[in-house]
């Protein structure tokens, strides 16, 4: 056992469900079809058919041939402590996977899929983009039992207590999603407008028999409300308007309730395993100590309504089944829910047991500038182009940037006890993080000129993972405690006994 | 070898550690060179698109590459300025635990990496930077990606001395009894509750 992967024991890799090359088809045939509309154009010069069909059917049996060969040439399997995969006809490949750098594994099991008896098993990994592990198509069971053996290797290589190993062991439930938490769920998502929008994209695509039913019953509908006034003109198309943003209300819940149906939250062990999907099922599991960081988010809407969304952000490569490592934990749950959930998913922390502190009251006075300034910059103009009564609006918004910079106070708060810091902000779109001390990569104080007018600066807390504007942080607290946090956190995430550049 | 306050293959005085360290003065240089070439190239790419192109289309009203010329200046003006203000604001510090980097003349940053996230660094040369002699260094981590680490306007053989030392105190810090925790990270490791994880020796919590 020496060097296990030198030259690979082949009898310990094995081949993927036969149904990939049927799986593989359709994107094979897709990569085909470029050449195929080409010899098209190219034989209807000739004024025949019968080249065409020729090739067609040759590129046909060509890509079946590339799926067989390609299912012949890739084996995966465990090889140590190494996920070892091969793969590749002409070029080969051989991609080893250290166990302890997995982040999640998910099981997604299309209509297709689950008609056939499969499963897709997506290994994540936090290195760069591409470097997770695709195994298309295999056997249900075996993908079952491939994962339990995995993780289990992969609790032996980390030195953790590992699972119960039992694949009929589900684990115990943390959190059901019942059919109207998702109705819900669907109902307050910001989906609307996009759904609106990608109807409109599909008839464009679906092509001119729907434009044209579009376009007469438009005709009709038009014909009809000549013979009506103005108003009633106007009153109709706002009416259609709210039709179509019902629609699109009704679309959002239905497709959230497709994609979470059955939402389950299991832990087993070092594990977690989210289960959901009515047509695509998945199942992911993530070992609980690779989630980076916990976020309660809440838009307007869920606020009102008291509800709230949990997410999970792992430091895995961007899969399509969550955008990058972000794991839901919950789709919806009752706000004061949330924070036992964080808790039961990672013990340690406990939020009810956080004292969140307020941040500096000057912050009151820098936001009410910015609005200020940001208002009177987009107001003034056409208040100063109009003239006369319309000043109105922008010594209104004053009072308005006021009231808002207020609430946006009493949305920031910060605590940092208990190895984790925990930030929350928001004056529309509820957020709060949990952060572990251990998770934290990078630290930084950042003071614009606005915030330094009034000593204050934003500490941004970097994790594994997050992208973009997705990381903690807490604005304007006073420089020195902001300093003085930063300080403290870079020694903490430094002494929590990790390997070198552990995530 | 019995000599072991000796630190061993890393040139002492390139890197001093715990004391804030300016960057070299020539990066001024640097920088007024990419702020000339920059502002030059956006202005010129603007004028010639005015002359050649934008001013025979009836369908845009506005000047625009007269516009973009005006920005390359005003750049170009922010780029004569700026680079002495940078310099005066830029310091790092290497200290035993991270390292921390304070600059910004309007939006102020400091940032401290700890060095036991570095996954690795790299030393960089751009051709303005051959051209002056000077190097950067760039730490990354796991953390966010666009927010990798770079010291700029560094002498090559202070960069090389730099990474020599985050390299080896991350190695001289693994191999610190503290790594005898398993090799997992602290969260979700021990599910009893009320033990602090393993390490945090030097950081007291927040009271």
């Amino acid at each position: 056992m020496a060097e296990p992967d030198a030259d690979a024991p082949e009898a310990a890799l094995q081949r993927l469900h036969f149904a990939t090359t049927i799986a593989e088809l359709p994107a094979s045939i897709k990569s085909m079809l470029l050449p195929i509309i080409a010899i098209f154009v190219a034989s209807k010069a000739q004024a025949t058919g019968r080249n065409f069909l020729i090739f067609a059917a040759v590129a046909g049996a060509l890509s079946v041939l590339g799926s067989i060969l390609r299912y012949i040439a890739t084996r995966y399997g465990l090889v140590g402590d190494q996920l070892v995969i091969r793969s590749g006809v002409l070029f080969k490949r051989r991609r080893s996977i250290p166990l302890q750098r997995i982040q999640n594994i998910d099981l997604k099991r299309g209509v297709f899929h689950r008609l056939l008896g499969v499963a897709e098993v997506r290994v994540e990994t936090a290195g760069s983009e591409g470097s997770e592990a695709h195994l298309r198509v295999v056997g249900k069971q075996a993908a079952e039992l491939f994962r339990t053996d995995l993780l289990r290797r992969r609790g032996l290589a980390l030195g953790t207590g590992a699972a119960p190993e039992t694949a009929a062991d589900q684990g115990q439930v943390l959190r059901r999603s019942s059919m109207l938490e998702l109705m819900v769920a669907g109902a307050t998502e910001n989906r609307a407008g996009l759904i609106i929008g990608s109807l409109f994209g599909l008839t464009e695509v679906a092509g001119i028999e729907i434009d044209e039913a579009i376009e007469t019953v438009w005709e009709q509908l038009s014909g009809q409300m000549a013979g009506l006034g103005a108003g009633a003109q106007v009153i109709a198309g706002v009416a259609a308007g709210m039709l179509l943003v019902f629609a699109g209300w009704v679309v959002s819940i239905v497709l959230e309730v497709t994609k979470h149906f059955g939402f389950t939250l299991r832990e087993r062990g070092d594990e977690l395993r989210c289960t959901y999907g009515l047509l695509t099922r998945i199942e992911a599991v993530v070992p609980r100590p690779r989630l980076q960081l916990l976020r309660i988010e809440g838009n307007p809407l869920q606020r009102l309504l008291g509800v709230r969304t949990v997410i999970g952000e792992t430091a895995g490569t961007a899969g399509d089944a969550q955008a990058g490592g972000r794991v839901s934990l919950s789709p919806l749950l009752p706000e004061a829910e949330a924070a036992g959930l964080c808790h039961q998913v990672l013990p340690e922390y406990d939020l009810r047991n956080v004292a969140l502190q307020p941040v500096h009251p000057l912050a009151v006075r820098r936001a009410f500038l910015r609005y200020t300034m940001i208002g009177l910059a987009l107001l003034g103009g056409p208040a100063w182009a109009l003239g006369g009564w319309y000043w109105a609006v922008p010594a209104a918004w004053i009072v308005v940037a006021r009231v808002f910079a207020r609430w946006r106070y009493r949305a920031l708060r910060w605590a940092h006890q208990d190895a984790c810091v925990v930030a929350r902000s928001g004056l529309w779109n509820r957020r709060i993080w949990l952060v572990p001390e251990s998770k934290v990569q990078s630290v930084s104080v950042t003071s614009s000129p606005f915030q330094r007018r009034y000593g204050l600066s934003t500490l941004h807390v970097h994790t594994a993972g997050t992208s973009g504007l997705g990381h903690a942080r807490i604005a304007d607290i006073a420089t020195e405690l902001a300093q003085d946090l930063r300080e403290k956190l870079a020694r903490a995430s430094n002494g929590s006994g990790l390997l070198r550049g552990g995530i | 070898m019995t000599d072991d306050d000796t630190p061993g293959p890393r040139p002492p005085d390139l890197v001093q550690t715990g004391v804030p360290c300016k960057l070299n003065r020539k990066i001024i240089k640097g920088w007024y060179w990419s702020g000339i070439l920059g502002s030059i190239a956006f202005a010129g790419g603007g004028l010639l698109a005015e002359y050649f192109w934008l001013s025979e289309q009836d369908w845009w009203p506005l000047p625009m590459g007269v516009a973009a010329a005006a920005v390359g200046l005003f750049i170009l003006a922010l780029g004569l300025i700026t680079p002495v203000l940078a310099w005066r604001h830029w310091t790092y510090t290497i200290r035993e635990h991270d390292v921390l980097m304070e600059f910004g003349i309007v939006w102020k940053t400091s940032r401290s990496v700890p060095r036991l996230r570095i996954q690795h660094v790299d030393v960089k040369i751009d051709p303005i930077d051959r051209l002056l002699g000077l190097a950067s260094v760039t730490l990354y981590t796991a953390g966010s990606s666009g927010e990798d680490a770079e010291i700029p306007g560094l002498l090559p053989e202070i960069a090389e001395a730099i990474r020599e030392e985050l390299l080896i105190t991350s190695e001289m810090l693994d191999a610190l009894p503290t790594d005898d925790t398993p090799p997992v990270d602290a969260a979700g490791t021990a599910p009893s509750d009320g033990d602090a994880p393993p390490g945090a020796p030097g950081a007291p919590h927040d009271g």
